[in-house]
């Protein structure tokens, strides 16, 4: 172990900081609500359960590749680098889906649902150059990377400009995210057959999801802002205690939402139940 | 000959052991001088003291202010110091190891932090001390001592001081010496005061007083500890020595009153004394009693540098710098000991016997293995310009002007060689460079060509190709090589290559003149010395070239040599070494005599293993792998410094930072900086001919050369991390080494992703709220919905079911005639009760959900058909879980509604058919009824208000609403097209 983190840390004066321990504390908590995700959507077969373990997903693999870039540890499994940038483009919809599924329970999938997919297809395309770059390409391309992570939006391998990714997606996420909002907003609990704790919980869900893509957004813009700094943007520890903490929060909610599942199975069997039979 | 080979060995041995006697009896003491500064500036020239600090920069006394010199600027102190001066004049100075100068003024000591940049007075080791005027500072590498001028000798260390032992004070009878009577060395600290000589022993603290008698005391001018004793110099009598008792040393030098006077200057360094006299001469002894004269030769520091008086000098590292009357100086050792022999303009030259032969303009000079060198006026004045050593004992010489000579033994002779009458116009006797060629014959290049002379008739012809022209006709030939049948020469048009049949151009390629001065073979590539393009390699795969800008001296080459791969090269600006791909230089910096080298004057003795390369002053002479071997040892580049650092703040402010604590690894500018300025030290750039280049990240890709001022400036900084890198390399050699400052600009607040994050939350609030406003007009429009059929059902319905029931009522009790009016109201408010229970129905959006409308329509259609005897076919088929819409439901409500009346108005069916399907395109409605009595012409056919309304509902649902009639079918038809309404949640 010592030899590897010889051999592969970098920036070790920083992973005593804050931002390291909430970055790990949120991928711990997200890696438990992950394989609970995953057992009730398997027992529930909720797509609300589904959309929810995606955006997990998406959301731990966001930060987790980032925390082995920032600590150089990506350089040891370099086959893992680029592979997220697809599923990125899927927290947003997740997100939004799942709050419409939430509040408005009744409702069907759209015909044209899958066009919300189309992002995630684009990605997966882009990501294939890297995926086909030979191993030694890799390691010398993340050999760079972790000391200049600006490259990380620099590099070729790709066929658009990779900054357009950051872009894109944060543009559609706030899209989504105000749709999601509105969602909340319309929805009435007069007329709707859900629980009041449900709502909340939605609420709350909302509320830290819009909370770490600001603070992404913010991030994005400073980038684009002040381009020529944007490695010192994408290492600078304060910024990224920030991200950390609310991914961190995300992570909670996730975790909290776990259980919650766990503890309201047999009202989520019964809707399910409802489902199967009309 | 036969005699030379069969004693060769010993010739060889013998020569080599008088070459290295020879060597030490004319080494120069490899010791340079520069003047560091002309003065303060050019009306003011004293320096009074100076000395360098830690952080390289030099502090200077002069009339009395105290300067900073950075090696670019001289400052004033007071312009550094932004609060009041504590001091009047400065007489003298001194800085500790630890970085704090140590002023002494008029009214007292005041010492300076040039870490923190402020006075220290309350510290340990300034208290009492800054109420005391110094008498002497003395310091080594890691101490400091202060000696007051109230008889107190202090220890400094770096947070504390030690009081040593105390002394009888007087102030030399307002006398000021150069040297220093306050001395340290590793045993002993010496002070001479009062007449008394005090020797305090570092190891047994023990303080030793000797009165130092009066003839030695009157003229004291300076103390250098030597192993056990301490060397007196006085100036009157030269030099004494204490080691237990006064005598006068032995040490004098070749010429009067060198040790005497101003003249001179003596130091100790490590295990030597080291005495630099007028005339060149130095001395070393041995740092002991016993004093051993160990060299004795010549420096090259110049005579005018001796003249000028000294106030005092200083040592720090291996350079003393001297503070005199006409600037400022610095004396260290050369790199590497060039030997020198100066003679005048150098050309070729060779070795005959025991004795070198150099050329040039005028007498040959000449120089035995031992001795010195001087003109051989055995053969007469000619331009001596190249030779060629044919053996041990034969050379002959081109001549410029005169052709050719040959010396034997010492005996010159000049040849006055026969030309074909057809070739005597253009023969020149103006001979440049000389080979062999073939047998018995030698090839001169001259200013008109290459002329092939042969010895043994002394014939001369110009050299002819297969042709037989003269090739080289109308060149002025400027070196010249025959080997292997291949000849090849340069001109001052390009380089050539003639195979015996052809004359062929090497280089430059066609029409172009480039000049070069020599040329040679090595390792199969061929090298050419350029004038304008510093040396080009020819390969067979092409040229390049190593200029200047690669790092040789100069791109004007005049003689190249090749020893073991790497090239010697006298260039216009010093000697090159080029080996791989690192380039050395040497100037007179680094010990050469001179920079600008000559033509053809070049020579390497083999036996000897000396390379001569001679210039405009004479030839140095070295072993050439000594050189390599001192060129490719690392060499120390002076570390950059930044000397200020000013930051331009908003509304006109700055900040000015000086301290070295300020000033270190990482700086942090404020948020409001707009723009800042480093100011770079150029320590020791007098004497390292060193390069300094610089690159800011992530501003700049590459290096680029660091302005004189060295200055960096930049504006509108945006926040983030820059790293400034600053590279140094020597420009001899090429070692180069970076340093990195990180400067961390603070964002404000508008530049923080903070910032950033809520500007996007107020878009976004923007943006929500514009589109929540469509949304809120729906929400508000079902809130009233719900609130007008919540009000109609509390409120309207009871008051008109209590009408009703009141008019039952009334039709029970009153009289007969007035029944009918009272059952009449009871129906009228039943019907009203129906039609606002409807009506209820209709406008509640909470019946919106998908199954409302069909449950109502069927409930509506029996209870208004079967009390009429109409039987009634209901059929519905829904294929979507969507709400209904709104307006869909209440139109389409309302609209059967109207039908059914009609029905139950107009016509007298037997049966009506309602089919409702829904889907999620569509929702269609088909009303049937056959109580048609008779058709109704189309251009008779009136519409009725219900049949307004119809169209007007089916219009607001933008719907289509068919009303046909065959036979006794009377049919409406209703299709919403659903997907023309706009998203409904």
């Amino acid at each position: 172990m010592t030899d590897f983190i010889a051999e592969f840390g970098i920036r070790q004066e920083e992973w005593q900081s804050w931002g390291m321990f909430f970055a790990l504390l949120g991928l711990s908590l997200s890696v438990v609500a992950i394989i609970g995700f995953f057992y009730y959507t398997i027992r529930f077969k909720d797509r609300r359960v589904l959309l929810i373990t995606v955006l997990a997903i998406a959301s731990f693999w966001h930060a987790f590749t980032y925390a082995l870039i920032f600590t150089g540890f990506i350089r040891a499994v370099p086959e893992w680098y680029n592979k997220g940038i697809g599923f990125y483009y899927l927290i947003a919809p997740c997100a939004y889906f799942f709050v419409l599924f939430s509040l408005f329970p009744r409702l069907r999938w759209s015909r044209y649902a899958w066009l919300h997919l189309l992002p995630f297809i684009f990605g997966i395309m882009d990501a294939i150059p890297y995926a086909m770059a030979s191993i030694e390409e890799k390691r010398a391309l993340l050999e760079r990377v972790v000391y200049d992570m600006q490259l990380g939006v620099r590099h070729g391998y790709g066929y658009i400009d990779q900054k357009w990714h950051y872009i894109a997606k944060f543009f559609m996420a706030f899209i989504y995210l105000i749709a999601q909002w509105r969602l909340v907003y319309v929805h009435d609990m007069e007329f709707s057959s859900i629980s009041v704790a449900v709502r909340r919980n939605v609420v709350y869900f909302s509320l830290v999801y819009s909370g770490q893509l600001l603070l992404q957004g913010g991030m994005v813009v400073s980038l684009l802002s002040n381009s020529t700094q944007s490695s010192f943007i994408m290492q600078n520890m304060d910024q990224l205690t920030t991200i950390s903490f609310f991914y961190l929060i995300l992570s909670c909610w996730l975790f909290q939402h776990m259980f919650r599942l766990g503890l309201r199975s047999d009202e989520v069997r019964a809707i399910t139940y409802a489902k199967m039979n009309g | 000959m036969n005699y030379l080979t069969a004693y060769s060995k010993h010739l060889i041995l013998g020569v080599w052991l008088t070459l290295c006697g020879f060597a030490v009896l004319r080494a120069e003491l490899p010791y340079r001088h520069v003047q560091v500064l002309k003065g303060v500036d050019d009306q003011h020239v004293m320096f009074s003291v100076a000395e360098k600090d830690p952080f390289g920069s030099i502090w200077l006394v002069s009339g009395g202010e105290l300067y900073r010199y950075d090696g670019v600027h001289v400052i004033p102190f007071s312009k550094l110091y932004d609060e009041k001066l504590p001091f009047d004049e400065v007489q003298t100075l001194a800085i500790d190891p630890w970085g704090r100068i140590w002023l002494n003024t008029r009214n007292g000591i005041l010492i300076f932090d040039l870490r923190t940049w402020r006075f220290c007075f309350n510290e340990d080791f300034a208290e009492i001390l800054t109420e005391r005027k110094a008498l002497a500072f003395a310091q080594t590498d890691k101490g400091f001592w202060v000696a007051t001028e109230n008889g107190e000798v202090w220890q400094i260390s770096r947070d504390s001081k030690t009081f040593l032992f105390s002394f009888v004070a007087d102030k030399r009878k307002g006398r000021h010496t150069v040297g220093h009577l306050f001395a340290v060395d590793a045993d002993c600290i010496w002070l001479a005061a009062g007449g008394t000589l005090y020797a305090y022993d570092r190891h047994t603290e023990a303080c030793r007083t000797t009165a130092i008698p009066v003839k030695i005391d009157d003229c004291i001018e300076d103390l250098l500890p030597v192993k056990g004793g301490v060397l007196i110099r006085n100036y009157r009598d030269g030099y004494y020595l204490y080691d237990g008792g006064f005598r006068l040393t032995a040490i004098r030098s070749a010429h009067d009153n060198d040790f005497t006077n101003w003249n001179h200057w003596g130091f100790v360094e490590d295990d030597r004394v080291m005495l630099f006299n007028n005339h060149g001469e130095y001395l070393e002894l041995s740092r002991d009693t016993a004093l051993n004269v160990q060299k004795r030769g010549f420096h090259r520091l110049a005579e005018h540098v001796l003249y000028k008086r000294l106030n005092a000098w200083r040592r720090f590292g291996d350079e003393w710098l001297l503070a005199t009357d006409e600037g400022l100086y610095a004396v260290f050792p050369s790199l590497f000991p060039f030997e020198y022999i100066g003679y005048g303009s150098a050309r070729g030259m060779f070795r005959q016997n025991d004795h070198y032969y150099f050329g040039g303009y005028g007498f040959l000079h000449h120089m035995p293995l031992q001795g010195s060198v001087s003109a051989y006026r055995k053969a007469p004045e000619k331009n001596y310009y190249a030779m060629y050593m044919q053996h041990p004992d034969t050379t002959y010489l081109a001549l410029e002007s005169g052709f050719l000579g040959r010396m034997v033994d010492g005996r010159l002779t000049v040849f006055q060689p026969t030309v074909p009458r057809q070739d005597a116009h253009k023969f020149s006797d103006l001979g440049y460079c000389l080979t062999p060629y073939k047998e018995g014959t030698l090839l001169v290049g001259t200013s008109n060509g290459i002329w092939q002379y042969d010895i043994a008739t002394n014939r001369v012809a110009p050299l002819l190709d297969d042709a037989g022209a003269f090739f080289s006709d109308r060149k002025r030939i400027l070196s010249i090589r025959y080997r292997n049948g291949r000849l090849t020469y340069s001109t001052e048009g390009g380089y050539f290559v003639f195979d015996g049949r052809r004359n062929n151009k090497r280089y430059p390629q066609g029409e172009q003149q480039l000049m070069i001065y020599d040329h040679l073979t090595d390792g199969g590539k061929e090298y050419l010395a350029t004038k304008g393009r510093g040396i080009v390699v020819l390969t067979d795969s092409g040229s390049r070239s190593i200029d200047a800008q690669q790092g040789l001296g100069s791109n004007t080459v005049y003689q190249l040599f090749a020893f073991d791969g790497t090239l010697f090269a006298g260039t216009h600006r010093g000697l090159s070494l080029v080996t791989g791909n690192r380039i050395f230089n040497y100037r007179t910096n680094d010990g050469l005599p001179f920079e600008e080298f000559n033509h053809q004057a070049i020579f390497y003795d083999t036996a000897a293993q000396r390379l001569f390369m001679g210039g405009i002053g004479g030839y140095v002479f070295f072993d050439p792998r000594d050189l390599l071997n001192a060129a490719e040892q690392d060499m120390t580049v002076p570390e950059p410094r930044i000397a200020a650092l000013n930051i331009g703040l908003k509304e006109n402010r700055y900040l000015h930072y000086y301290a070295a604590d300020a000033l270190r690894d990482t700086i942090l500018l404020p948020e409001d900086a707009l723009t800042f300025n480093l100011d770079f030290a150029r320590p020791n750039d007098y004497r390292h001919s060193y390069q300094v280049s610089y690159k800011i990240d992530p501003l700049m890709d590459g290096f680029q050369p660091m302005a004189s001022s060295g200055q960096i400036t930049l504006v509108g900084l945006r926040p983030g991390e820059y790293r400034v890198h600053v590279r140094t390399w020597s420009t001899n050699g090429g070692f180069e080494k970076t340093w990195t400052w990180l400067l961390i600009k603070q964002p404000a607040f508008f530049e923080t992703q903070g910032f950033y994050a809520l500007v996007l939350l107020s878009i976004a609030g923007l943006v929500t709220f514009v589109i929540l406003q469509r949304a809120k007009r729906m929400k508000d429009e079902k809130a009233l919905r719900k609130q007008i059929s919540r009000d109609l059902h509390d409120e309207v319905g009871g008051l008109l079911t209590g009408i009703s029931m009141q008019a039952d009522l009334l039709s029970m009790d009153v009289v007969q005639d007035k029944q009918s009016s009272a059952a009449s109201i009871g129906k009228y408010s039943r019907e009203a009760v129906q039609m606002m229970d409807d009506i209820i129905w209709a406008i509640d959006v909470r019946n919106n959900y998908q199954g409302s409308l069909q449950e109502r329509m069927e409930y509506l259609a029996f209870q208004m058909l079967e009390p009429k005897g109409i039987r009634v076919l209901f059929d519905s088929d829904t294929k979507t879980d969507r709400e209904i819409p709104q307006i869909v439901r209440q139109n389409t409500y309302l609209l059967f509604k109207e039908i059914l009346h009609n029905i139950v108005k107009h016509a007298e069916p037997e049966w009506v058919s309602i089919t409702v399907r829904m889907n999620t395109k569509e929702l269609l409605m088909d009303v049937r009824n056959n109580g048609v009595k008779q058709p109704v012409p189309e251009n008779t056919r009136r519409k009725g208000q219900g049949t307004r309304n119809m169209e007007t509902r089916a219009r607001q649902m933008n719907a289509d609403l068919v009303v046909t009639q065959d036979n006794d079918l009377y049919t409406v038809q209703l299709k919403v097209n659903l997907r023309n309404l706009i998203w409904r949640i």
